[in-house]
């Protein structure tokens, strides 16, 4: 106890954010099983909360206002939910099928752009290039599409505790927060409601923003794909979407299904691959100068070079997810330590209030 | 081990003075015009935190992010190793924090076994958004609090002032 009084108030902060981290940490850990579940019952908790607060404040009761919108959304999210990812995985598998097509095509397309880069006197290793590109849309275990395939099948039994999780979530959360948080030592009592406070709001915020600006970008591009004569514009424009929640490297993600679909086809339609790039670029193009200045721009307020390391660093640890979550963990991580750090340094805290 | 007041708060028995809480709540001026439903609802999320004597319940220069009411006990407001004010059942401090992100003036200390309940911003906060007319009562009381505190802080130092130097007589305090 002497060493941590005697410690500076820097330390100190570190300290204590470094446990915040370590009890994160563990907690992720554990619930590693049914982490799918939970964050997606979190999202939709999140979306739900303003319906449930509405009920309650009508005179509800909190467990029958839960139950109330636990039918909703069987009915109105999860049926549709179900068919949509049905839909989705018939059609990865029909993708899948013309794997070897679409592996040949690239192979020609490699071919023609590796002799236009020699008349150029610019030498690629194409063989190396092809054998990894080919390898990822091969049919084995590790391929891009049974992957696909794999994580749509976790997501749809998964999304049988989804409502369940919700339903406790909306009943229960806010007395268990009350006594998580009614446990804290008097001294950090206020601290640490403070600091709840601070990232329940942000994240709130931040998700209710992203979910509206995939849905616009999913949209945009669903109507490009249609409109350019695309197969499955939907299935396109909604895996736009749901990539677009990477950033930096979403929008070139965005690009592989319909770089795919034209490969796939015979014969190849190559024009059709500009009007994906297009489409992508128009979409994102919306999304850059409209949707995110309006609606998220408030939310994380981090170096972009810092943003794209930890996209990268997440990525390599918890893969797609880690990509996903990487700009938010990052942004309440830059919350709680700026707030541990003002409240162990209360002269920094003055004066940056004055 | 058992009287430590982590060890209360952690393991308390369920409290039945919600009744009682509800009533010193709607005895106060930030209460005034505020539902007996309403006040139930919002002291139900309340939580009693109990202090031993001379623990510090806030120190000058702390984050601060709510009001506190005693329940039981009374509490020495400080300023240094000056003693400001002694707090007793019934009384709320604390109450800037309600509305602004500030550090704390000064530093309240339990002066005996004290019992408190924080009314907190995300809980007034929550109610302007979910009952935005009771919420909004709240901020009014709050105002009228806090303009009264300045009338008398004023009032106060104009009186020091007068004593300072008796001869001026055009000299206020502008709030």
């Amino acid at each position: 106890m002497w060493l941590i009084n005697s410690m500076p108030s820097g330390m100190k902060a570190f300290l204590c954010f470094a446990c915040v981290l370590l009890v994160t940490s563990i907690l992720i850990w554990l619930l590693n099983p049914v982490i799918i579940p939970v964050l997606v019952s979190l999202v939709l908790y999140v979306c739900l909360l303003p319906l449930h607060d509405w009920l309650t404040n009508l005179g509800w009761r909190r467990d029958m206002s839960a139950m109330a919108i636990l039918l909703l959304m069987m009915f109105v999210v999860l049926v549709p939910g179900s068919l949509i990812l049905g839909a989705f995985n018939e059609q990865a598998l029909v993708w899948q099928s013309k794997a070897s097509a679409a592996g040949q095509s690239l192979n020609q397309l490699l071919e023609v752009i590796s002799n236009q880069l020699a008349q150029w006197q610019f030498h690629m290793e194409v063989d190396q290039l092809k054998a990894n590109i080919l390898s990822s849309f091969s049919s084995d275990e590790g391929g891009l599409l049974n992957s696909v395939s794999n994580v749509i099948v976790n997501i749809s039994s998964s999304l049988l505790l989804v409502p369940f999780i919700t339903f406790f979530l909306l009943r229960d959360f806010e007395s268990l927060r009350n006594k998580l948080l009614n446990a804290l030592p008097n001294k950090h009592y206020e601290l640490g409601w403070l600091i709840y406070f601070k990232v329940a709001n942000q994240t709130q915020g931040y998700v209710r923003a992203v979910l509206i600006q995939q849905s616009i970008l999913a949209l945009v591009a669903a109507i490009g794909f249609w409109i350019s004569g695309f197969e499955s514009p939907v299935i396109l424009g909604v895996i736009a979407g749901v990539l677009g929640l990477i950033p930096y490297v979403g929008p070139a993600l965005g690009l592989i299904p319909p770089f795919y679909l034209v490969l796939a086809n015979q014969p190849v339609n190559y024009d059709a691959m500009y009007a994906a790039v297009l489409v992508i670029g128009i979409a994102y193009l919306i999304d850059n100068l409209l949707v995110i200045p309006l609606i998220v721009a408030r939310f994380a307020n981090l170096h972009p070079l810092v943003a794209l390391l930890s996209i990268i660093i997440f990525g390599n640890f918890f893969g797609i997810l880690g990509m996903i979550a990487a700009i938010p963990s990052l942004a309440i991580s830059n919350i709680v330590y700026r707030q541990l750090l003002l409240s162990f340094n209360p002269k920094r805290f003055r004066a940056m209030i004055a | 081990m058992t009287h430590s007041p982590f060890w209360q708060n952690l393991f308390r028995p369920p409290h039945k003075q919600k009744q009682h809480i509800c009533d010193l709540w709607l005895a106060t001026p930030i209460f005034t015009g505020i539902s007996h439903r309403q006040c139930r609802s919002l002291v139900a999320e309340m939580a009693v935190r109990r202090y031993q004597h001379d623990e510090a319940i806030f120190e000058q220069g702390d984050v601060g992010i709510g009001t506190a009411l005693i329940i039981k006990g009374s509490v020495q407001i400080c300023s240094g190793n000056k003693v400001l004010a002694t707090m007793e059942e019934g009384d709320f401090f604390g109450e800037v924090a309600l509305v602004i992100e500030a550090p704390r003036t000064a530093t309240a200390i339990a002066h005996g076994d004290v019992e408190i309940v924080f009314f907190l911003r995300p809980q007034l906060e929550s109610l302007l958004s979910q009952a935005p007319r009771q919420g909004a009562k709240i901020m009014q009381n709050l105002a009228r609090v806090m303009a009264n505190r300045l009338g008398s802080t004023n009032a106060l130092l104009e009186a020091m002032h007068v004593n300072d130097q008796p001869q001026s007589g055009d000299h206020h305090v502008v709030n």
